[in-house]
């Protein structure tokens, strides 16, 4: 697997809230608490994964950590440098260490530009490269990505749906980043598609020493593409852990849940799971979320002090975090620090 | 159908309703004459893991509690996996294979069959670097070959592919030309080329011989 080294992107009590239009006659305004006080590490050369179900927030992290969007409060470090606060032309220089790969390649390639110019743009861009120099890379780049160079010239509807994530990619590794945050790249394409992608992920990762941060809701595409994972639910990460760690014996109720939910293959070679747990309503809007854990209504374990009181990101184990007053795994084991 | 509240919540719109409420209305619709056969379309697929856990147990409660039968149509092995008693595996608009839930997932026989099943990550199977994925794209329905539709992406083809192969065998059967008792080890050669080099989809791929079949 990949090396792993210094801490290359830290996220500090990360917060993002949307105001909401409300009704006149309700006064207040009111807002989702989409983003609600994420802490993460991603070391150089490791893959960290973001997991969770629709609304839990992970996307709209995955634009806080590249500055898509402005935090609310907390903040995000890339290599040391705090770019929480800089400016667009002071962001200029950071967008060439940290790219995003997005969900739909549908709609994120502008049907209108020929794929080689929008691949070139952010080198054009970023500057210092001649026009021929530019070509030269770009058509590197679609072979890098399994494309043709012939490509360059054609538009986007002239893809399949894997080709565009592939020219979404050579996008993203135009200005030589050291992290992609992918959000949910494979998701919106065909299994067999979908496996050439991920295929080509672990590839870039090996041949150009990558970090990526991989945001999905699949749980068998974020076991394979992770080192570590962090589980989100309602805005905030609820537990974080080695990938083996996590889906061998999960520590927060929420992360039992979630896996045991996942249907999986009998294919008479794998253990399957002993039980599942069938969780009871729907996960409640993140614009009244519940008071204390966010889980507790529809948590099998929950007892009086979870209606009240917020857990806090806590180590239960060697490089394994869990916001869980009773988390399933035993605390009793050394504290390595903060994963 | 596991809806709270439910004397105040039918009157309301749809839009009322979250993803996992709405499919449980159709789903309704769909009982409300319990009827003998439910045809569910991808009844899942826009649902996270939670809400599709709650739903499947519903298909599987109307099934016990009706006698109703379900053609569950879907791309989805995992739910196909925890709910089928047969399957039928299609490519193209034709049958690839067909047989009992258990023959076709244990003993998979039409390498189409293989390649979706290896092409899927799992979360409970030990983590490989690689997957063993199928080339190329699904073949368009505007021209389906009069040969074999799955030859293009078939690490196995071969001259006798060029014949469409008829849907054979006894009680688990399959569209394919390849010697029934070859088949294991064709499979597991795959999952070793994958796991040997790069990107399968992309690098050559250690395969016998397809001249070996003819």
């Amino acid at each position: 697997m990949t090396e792993r080294g210094e801490v290359l992107l830290r996220a500090t009590d990360v917060v993002k809230h949307f105001p909401v239009a409300a009704p006149a006659w309700r006064g207040a305004r009111q807002v989702v608490h989409a983003v609600d006080g994420v802490s993460l590490e991603v070391r150089r050369g490791e893959t960290l994964g973001i997991v969770g179900e629709s609304g839990c927030g992970k996307s709209t992290l995955g634009r806080c950590l590249v500055r898509l969007t402005d935090l609310t409060s907390g903040r995000v470090e890339l290599a040391g440098q705090d770019i929480t606060t800089l400016s667009r032309r002071r962001l200029r220089p950071v967008r060439r260490d940290i790219q995003l790969v997005f969900q739909d390649p549908y709609s994120s390639l502008n049907p209108r530009r020929r794929v080689g110019d929008v691949v070139a743009e952010g080198m054009e861009v970023a500057g210092g490269r001649t026009h021929r120099q530019i070509s030269a890379r770009v058509a590197e780049l679609f072979e890098l990505v399994g494309l043709s160079a012939d490509h360059v010239d054609r538009y986007p509807h002239e893809f399949s749906g894997g080709q565009r994530q592939r020219v979404g990619i050579a996008r993203a590794l135009a200005v030589d980043p050291q992290v992609i945050v992918a959000d949910e790249p494979v998701s919106a394409l065909d299994v067999s598609i979908q496996a050439q992608v991920l295929n080509l992920f672990a590839d870039l990762q090996d041949e150009l020493s990558l970090t990526y941060v991989f945001i999905a809701h699949d749980l068998g595409v974020v076991r394979h593409v992770s080192d570590r994972i962090a589980v989100m639910y309602l805005g905030e990460v609820v537990e974080v852990a080695e990938a083996d760690d996590l889906y061998e014996a999960p520590a927060h109720p929420y992360t039992e849940a979630l896996l045991s939910a996942a249907p999986e293959i009998d294919d008479g070679v794998t253990e399957l799971a002993p039980e599942r747990i069938v969780l009871v309503g729907d996960v409640p809007n993140p614009v009244s979320k519940p008071t204390g854990c966010p889980f507790h209504p529809r948590c099998p374990h929950a007892r009086a002090r979870c209606a009240v009181e917020r857990p806090l990101l806590m180590a239960v184990g060697p490089g394994r975090l869990t916001a869980c007053h009773y988390p399933l795994v035993d605390a009793e084991a050394p504290v390595v620090g903060r994963g | 159908m596991g809806i709270p509240d439910p004397a105040r919540r039918i009157d309301d719109y749809p839009h009322q309703f979250s993803g996992g409420m709405r499919q449980r209305a159709v789903i309704a619709m769909g009982l409300a004459n319990n009827p003998a056969l439910l045809i569910a379309d991808e009844p899942t697929t826009a649902l996270d893991v939670t809400t599709q856990a709650q739903v499947l147990d519903l298909l599987r409660r109307l099934r016990r509690d009706h006698g109703s039968s379900i053609i569950l149509i879907t791309h989805d092995m995992g739910v196909v996996s925890q709910l089928a008693d047969r399957v039928l595996v299609m490519y193209a608009g034709r049958a690839a294979e067909e047989g009992p839930r258990q023959e076709v997932f244990h003993h998979p026989s039409h390498p189409y069959t293989w390649g979706l099943l290896g092409s899927v990550p799992r979360a409970r199977a030990p983590r490989v670097r690689r997957l063993p994925a199928i080339p190329g794209s699904p073949a368009s329905a505007l021209a389906v070959s009069s040969g074999c539709a799955f030859a293009p992406r078939c690490r196995f083809a071969h001259d006798r592919c060029a014949e469409q192969p008829p849907l054979a065998g006894a009680g688990h059967l399959d569209a394919c030309w390849l010697p029934r008792d070859r088949r294991h080890e064709l499979r597991h050669s795959l999952d070793e080329a994958a796991a040997a080099a790069g990107d399968p989809g992309q690098r050559s791929v250690v395969v016998p011989e397809t001249e070996e079949f003819e």
